[in-house]
């Protein structure tokens, strides 16, 4: 079977189904397709009173479609777990031999500018992680940056096992942070009826900031559960071949 | 029918999706299958980021002082929103292939499908 | 605190497992054991669950949920109405009675990978009910990568072909679950909405349009893949050998039919069997008889019973199919009895195969050479489930194939009722090299023989068991537990 055939076969197919029906499609732009009318303008109108925040994507994103972002944060983790499935991993009680050679990847000029970025990555990473109310950002964009800094420290060190986290806990992380998240869908449960309805947080402030502190509650957890899989899958990708037992 | 200007965007997005799905079916190199793989995952989130555009709107972020914003002045967050999921998923999906082939690698020491179905079949005839 | 309502129950059959998943590998870390319980009792207790809410689903209709306290379609929702109740019952049941069996601690097994496994495990099933019981478009596609990733991360713990098997099933699912998206992206353009129920309201205005036949073109095509319809089954035979056998039962029984689900909500509710869904229907019944052929057939050919039995799973999602685009009330009740009866008959089909493999260290036909007379049982087990798929009574096999029968022969569509017949005669005969190998050939003396854990033993049984229960009370399971099409027929 040439694949070759079989792929030009499946791009003349789906070619012709894009080509054709592309132009049924509204026009990019139109602000009266149906997409722009129907259910989006409730939350651009809508965010700043129901929320304080005006981050639109942010509340759809962690408000109004809250439990698609819970899901989201259950697949990073599952990936996390998935690269620990897949790469195999030393038994714990064997972590406490000893600490292996590291083969350092950086010279003394990257050694001395990641000493002097690392410290502002991890701080602008908290930064975007607490605007991310305001200003483009959020959980996802925080906990990212948090893993670059991380890694980058890897790069350049070397195979360190243990700088900011090691693989343990990096686990635990990422555990922890879809763990945060259900947590704060689980005490609303609990107050309320309603999974993740911010507004049924038992603290004593207005609904609108009940939610925005909710928000933020719940990006937190999505920066520690991305930040961990992160670290996690790049701890997997570079054990060295002693280190693990596929 | 929009014509063909107004929806340039979705020409982009048809290329791409053709040069995904060839890559992946007919790259015998695993790893370029997973490359492909992603540029047909980006190829969809820029269709969808192209669904919420308007014309003459802004960031959707109201700016300070903003107390009622109009739905025609902010660009539609809602795809901007699915598509973060979409990023995230795609992500994750890549990093788990990614572990996938370096396990095959350290295994078999190829990554070339037909190699690899080579060594596979002799050690199952071995 | 509040006092829970009705509605109040509903995602927990979601949430638990996911809460549990979570959970998990930090209580692995602790003890290994104390994980495994905990993942055992959180299936049990989500499978009471869902047998608990089934029959509010049945008489007060259907049950919703909405999350953040946001109404649909500006917030996400959960429907429990008689057919998600079916399915959220079956994979329950599934991932209960396969978790002893897929957990069973391996010597060589790391300790960190027992614990992913297990969390992989409950996410999987998470997954999968929150699939079926979600009401919104985009969420599927969320549960429906929760439910690949682990699905490919499970598979490539069976083993180095394991992992090469997962890569391409990574790769294929992936396409498929990103046309669902892609395709979506054409209906959102067309509507502006993702929530089914809203988009079956505004579908209507639209179905002419071009663009609503690219969308559900696309969201077809990633689901045909994702339950692996011929020609698109590329990826399962390699899945299925190489997946670990303690697995299979739950993922052989339940993945391709949850999608198989997702096609009938998408056509049957979010359509309404309208427009381009009218002639999709048309189409899929004659892609779904082929696969039901061209299965058969490839099945005749394997000497790995594993690979046998995925081919023959190629076949039997094709008869789901096939009775969805047949579409009368008796088509319809035998697609869903089937996806019940065969859940039940693949999934103690590989349980057996899995015991056996255990026992003998292979899957080759001839490696089973005798093995009825150790296990006999177990072998009683694997030939019911056969008989069962061929479709001989009293096994459950029978019924469903009865309806969908009926049902072919309601719409005089006698291609498919030949298509039928045909297949049943190619299933009797690789079945029956099996069944002849189990019972009347010699073991081999190479034969090896390994104790058999009976946990590994315990889910063929149990299932065994139900495809004859569901057999003989097939009345009773039709009116109590499929959802009854004829009397919410929209036309």
């Amino acid at each position: 079977m040439n694949t070759r055939f079989l792929s030009l076969l499946a791009v003349l197919f789906m070619g012709s189904m894009l080509f054709y029906t592309a132009p049924s499609l509204p026009p990019v732009g139109d602000p009266e397709s149906p997409a722009s009318l129907h259910v989006s303008p409730y939350y651009i109108e809508n965010s700043l009173s129901d929320m304080e925040t005006p981050n639109l994507v942010t509340t759809v994103v962690t408000d109004y479609r809250g439990y698609d972002t819970m899901g989201e944060t259950v697949v990073i983790m599952t990936a996390g777990l998935a690269c620990l499935l897949i790469l195999g991993f030393w038994t714990p009680k064997r972590r406490s031999a000893k600490k292996t050679h590291y083969q350092s990847f950086g010279s003394p000029i990257l050694d001395t500018a990641a000493r002097l970025l690392v410290p502002y990555i991890l701080l602008f990473a908290l930064y975007v992680l607490f605007h991310g109310h305001h200003s483009p950002g959020g959980g996802f964009q925080g906990g990212t940056l948090l893993a670059a800094g991380v890694i980058l420290v890897r790069l350049v060190r070397g195979r360190d096992p243990g700088w900011g986290v090691d693989r343990d806990q990096a686990t635990t992380l990422a555990c922890l942070g879809a763990l945060i998240y259900y947590g704060v869908g689980f005490v609303t449960m609990f107050f309320g009826n309603s999974f993740l309805n911010y507004s049924k947080l038992p603290i004593p402030v207005g609904e609108a900031a009940r939610r925005s502190l909710g928000i933020l509650g719940v990006e937190i957890g999505v920066t520690v559960a991305v930040a961990g899989t992160l670290i996690l899958i790049f701890d997997c990708l570079h054990a060295a071949p002693g280190e693990e037992t596929a | 029918m929009s014509s063909f200007f107004e929806i340039a965007n979705y020409w982009a997005v048809a290329a791409l999706l053709l040069i995904g799905l060839h890559g992946m079916l007919a790259r015998p190199n695993l790893m370029r299958k997973l490359m492909a793989m992603n540029i047909f995952q980006v190829a969809v989130i820029i269709f969808y980021l192209s669904l919420s555009e308007k014309t003459g709107a802004s960031t959707p972020v109201v700016p300070h002082g903003v107390l009622n914003p109009s739905a025609a002045d902010f660009v539609n967050p809602l795809p901007h929103a699915l598509m973060l999921t979409a990023i995230v998923v795609g992500v994750a999906t890549t990093g788990v292939a990614l572990a996938l082939l370096v396990s095959i690698y350290r295994r078999y020491g190829t990554l070339e499908e037909p190699e690899l179905l080579e060594k596979m079949r002799e050690e199952a005839a071995g | 605190m509040h006092i829970p309502s009705l509605g109040w129950w509903l995602p927990w059959l979601v949430l638990a497992p996911l809460g549990g998943a979570m959970v998990s590998p930090i209580l692995a870390a602790r003890s290994l054991k104390a994980s495994r319980w905990f993942g055992a009792l959180v299936l049990l207790g989500n499978f009471l669950l869902a047998v608990g809410l089934t029959p509010f689903a049945w008489n007060q209709g259907p049950l919703h949920y909405k999350f953040g306290g946001w109404a649909p379609p500006w917030g996400i929702e959960y429907v429990l109405d008689p057919v998600s109740a079916m399915m959220a019952t079956l994979v329950a049941f599934f991932a209960l009675i396969a978790y002893p069996g897929a957990t069973l601690p391996r010597e060589d097994q790391p300790q960190s990978n027992a614990a992913s496994f297990q969390a992989l495990y409950l996410l999987l099933s998470a997954g999968l009910i929150g699939i079926v019981l979600t009401g919104d478009l985009f969420n599927l596609y969320v549960f429906l990568e929760i439910s690949s990733l682990s699905a490919y991360a499970l598979v490539a713990s069976g083993g180095d072909r394991g992992k090469v098997a997962a890569f391409r099933y990574l790769i294929i699912g992936s396409v498929a679950a990103t046309f669902w998206v892609l395709g979506l992206g054409y209906l959102y353009a067309l509507t502006g909405t993702l929530n089914m129920a809203d988009m079956a309201t505004r579908l209507p205005g639209v179905l002419g349009s071009r663009a609503a036949v690219a969308g559900l073109s696309f969201m077809v095509i990633g689901l045909l893949i994702k339950m692996a319809l011929f020609p698109l089954h590329g990826w399962q035979p390699d899945a299925y050998s190489y997946a670990p056998a303690g697995a299979m039962p739950f993922i052989s029984g339940v993945m391709a039919k949850v999608s198989a689900y997702a096609l009938y909500r998408l056509l049957y509710d979010v359509f309404l069997k309208a427009g381009p869904a009218a002639n999709a229907l048309e189409l899929l019944s004659w892609a779904a008889a082929l696969s039901i052929l061209a299965g058969s057939v490839l099945a005749l050919g394997q000497r790995d019973v594993r690979r046998m039995l995925a081919y023959s799973s190629v076949a039997q999602i094709g008869y789901v199919i096939l009775g969805m685009g047949i579409g009368n009330s008796f088509a319809l009740t035998g697609a869903f009895l089937h996806i019940a009866n065969h859940a039940l008959m693949k999934g103690c089909a590989f349980a057996a195969l899995g015991a056996f493999t255990a026992r003998t260290g292979s899957s080759d036909v001839r490696a089973l050479a005798g093995v009825a007379k150790i296990m006999p049982w177990t072998a009683a087990a694997f030939t019911i489930a056969a008989l069962g798929i061929i479709g001989l009574p009293p096994m459950a096999g029978f019924f469903s194939k009865y309806y969908l029968l009926r049902g072919a022969v309601t719409a005089q569509a006698w291609p498919f009722v030949a298509t039928f017949a045909i297949s049943s005669l190619l299933s009797a005969i690789y079945f029956f090299r099996v069944i002849e190998s189990l019972y009347l050939k010699e073991p081999e003396q190479t034969q090896q023989t390994h104790a058999v854990p009976g946990t590994l033993l315990m889910p063929a049984m149990v299932l065994a068991g139900l495809i004859i229960v569901f057999g003989v009370f097939n009345q009773r399971v039709i009116e109590n537990f499929v959802p009854v099409i004829i009397a919410e027929e929209k036309s």
